[in-house]
């Protein structure tokens, strides 16, 4: 049970050049929209032709440029799971269900099993409508019971959840686990989400324009992100470009300031990133990472106010990466020591929270 | 209204029932070739595409009777292929199955076009999803593309069903004016007006302008009908 990719293909936004292997895991392909993260599952399945290199899929070669393989995207059977679910609709459920089966089976294996597969989905009483008839959360069932029909030799998931209202998504993230969890062949997870990848997979890439910038554990990109891609994908709101000063500081170019890190900076450094919710309010500025700031926009959600900060006397316009957010959590911090708008303090970005990257 | 029974009574209605059985026969032809027309060139290499395109939809916009005329030069008596036709007993110039040919010809771009059209606004996703689930292409093209094109599908038929009943130039090139045999009703209006026989090419008139308006109209409600499921699936 595993997977190995390794494909190069001229695209006309950016060259895909993709290397990733996966066993009995499920791997996560994480990126900004147009990253190349569809495009991936689409090759591996044979709806595009990589130029170049070789996809290997539990010991059948898919894909391999040099001995001149191309399996039909039919022979693949991939059943990949497309974003907006691609249920047929001039066939009822029932029948979109059967038509992933092998024709081979006997009429009345695959009346069985489409049953078990409705059962399996919360779907009973539903084989007989048709696809318009349905809501999305049922849409979504449909196509993974076909999926699953189709007996794929790896499962592949192209952003299962941006069709589905929130509310949605939380019912049956838990139940698409569940089935993950029963499952002990490759699952590939596309997704532009950090949260939903933390909770599905068990390993991720990070994408950027057509390469994947980092791979590791998903608890490690969060952690200790390698790329900026990595840094953005991760939910961190402030990056900027920086450059090395010496062994332990930096210079960050959006905000005009030098920053001393606790880890040592590499020869290269790229990017700075610190986490929104790491800023903390500083007494006075004698410490080390603590400067003076304004309050130039405050906004609210429910449980949280972020403030975006002007640091060094940068105190509006429209550059909103010169600005610094700043999370509050409104749970913790009292009402009346929150942070107003317009209001000038001192802010720390601690030293042992940067994030440096080269790449 | 004496004189208009007399006017039916003597009338000969020929030319109606020539130019229905013409257009019935060329229309199955239009029909299935023209689907596997727009199915075929969606397969093929952009650069191809190209050529193909133009080919098939130049007798839309040619003069018909530049249509005849290659018509002639394929099956009449002048070139090595219309002579090897008719010497193996394919003698069609002046004869019914020419009326068929023109009007296929000539009302085959119609079909193709639409139907073309119908397959290129269909979700490429859907058709690849149908890929990855092991279906082969004819059965995404029966199963999905045809279903999901029968607006289309009904709408290109009717426009060639129309314009094969309206065809004059090239059919008379290639079938002439024989009546009761090739004689359609835009060749009777032609000829009873240049005969002087205002009356006859009134009544032509008359039953074409009829004719043509209900199958326009039904093109519409055809569509409509047809189109339902959308309504359902923007409901859904």
């Amino acid at each position: 049970m595993s997977v190995s990719v390794d494909i190069k293909m001229h695209f006309h936004k950016f060259d895909l050049d993709v290397a990733f292997e996966a066993d009995s895991e499920t791997f996560g392909l994480l990126g900004a929209s147009g990253c190349g993260k569809s495009l991936t599952l689409r090759c591996i399945a044979g709806v595009e032709t990589p130029d170049e290199g070789r996809i290997v899929v539990n010991g059948v070669t898919f894909f391999d440029s040099e001995q001149r393989i191309n399996l039909s995207a039919q022979k693949r059977k991939t059943a990949l799971l497309f974003q907006n679910y691609q249920l047929f609709p001039t066939m009822t459920v029932a029948e979109n269900i059967a038509c992933a089966m092998d024709p081979k089976l006997p009429s009345t294996v695959r009346y069985k099993r489409v049953k078990d597969l409705l059962k399996l989905f919360h779907l009973h009483g539903f084989g007989k409508k048709y696809p318009a008839r349905l809501s999305g959360g049922q849409k979504q069932r449909v196509a993974l019971a076909r999926m699953l029909a189709a007996e794929p030799a790896i499962l592949m998931l192209d952003e299962p959840f941006s069709a589905l209202d929130s509310h949605l998504k939380a019912c049956f993230e838990q139940e698409l686990l569940d089935m993950f969890e029963g499952y002990d062949g490759t699952i590939l997870y596309v997704s532009h989400d950090i949260d939903e990848a933390y909770r599905f997979c068990d390993r991720i890439a990070v994408m950027d324009a057509g390469s994947i910038t980092d791979l590791g554990t998903a608890q490690r990109i969060v952690t200790d992100p390698q790329s900026v891609a990595a840094i953005r994908q991760s939910g961190c709101k402030n990056v900027s470009p920086a450059r090395k000063v010496d062994e332990h500081t930096l210079f960050a170019e959006n905000w005009g300031i030098t920053l001393v890190s606790d880890d040592p900076v590499p020869d290269g450094l790229a990017y700075v990133g610190i986490r929104a919710f790491e800023i903390r309010a500083a007494e006075a500025d004698d410490d080390v990472n603590v400067f003076p700031a304004i309050a130039a926009r405050v906004s609210d959600s429910r449980f949280q106010r972020t403030v975006m900060l002007g640091i060094n006397g940068h105190s509006g316009g429209n550059e909103v990466e010169k600005f610094v957010h700043w999370r509050l959590d409104k749970l913790v911090v009292p009402e009346s020591e929150l942070v107003e708008r317009g209001d000038t303090l001192m802010i720390k970005l601690p030293s042992k929270q940067l994030h440096l990257v080269t790449r | 209204m004496d004189s208009l029974a007399t006017v039916i009574s003597g009338f000969d209605f020929r030319p109606l029932l020539v130019s229905l059985k013409t257009a019935g026969a060329a229309i199955v032809f239009v029909f299935a070739l023209g689907i596997l027309a727009a199915w075929w060139t969606l397969g093929v290499s952009e650069r191809v595409k190209g050529w193909l395109d133009s080919i098939f939809t130049l007798p839309m916009v040619l003069p018909p009777t530049v249509v005849g005329f290659f018509l002639l030069v394929v099956f009449g008596r002048s070139t090595a292929v219309g002579e090897f036709l008719i010497d193996h007993g394919l003698r069609l110039i002046f004869s019914w199955p020419a009326t068929v040919i023109a009007a296929a010809v000539v009302s085959f771009p119609l079909m193709y076009r639409t139907v073309r059209g119908a397959f290129e606004q269909l979700d490429q996703d859907m058709l690849d999803a149908a890929r990855t689930l092991g279906q082969s292409e004819w059965w995404i093209f029966r199963k999905l593309m045809l279903p999901m094109s029968w607006p289309s599908v009904a709408a290109g038929t009717m426009l060639s069903f129309a314009r094969a009943l309206g065809e004059f130039g090239a059919t008379l090139f290639v079938a002439g004016n024989f009546p009761g045999v090739t004689q359609t009703m835009p060749i009777a209006v032609y000829f009873a007006w240049a005969g002087g026989d205002l009356t006859t090419a009134g009544v032509w008139v008359a039953i074409i302008v009829v004719l043509s308006f209900a199958v326009v109209f039904g093109i519409d409600a055809c569509t409509a009908w047809l189109s339902r499921f959308k309504k359902g699936e923007a409901l859904g």
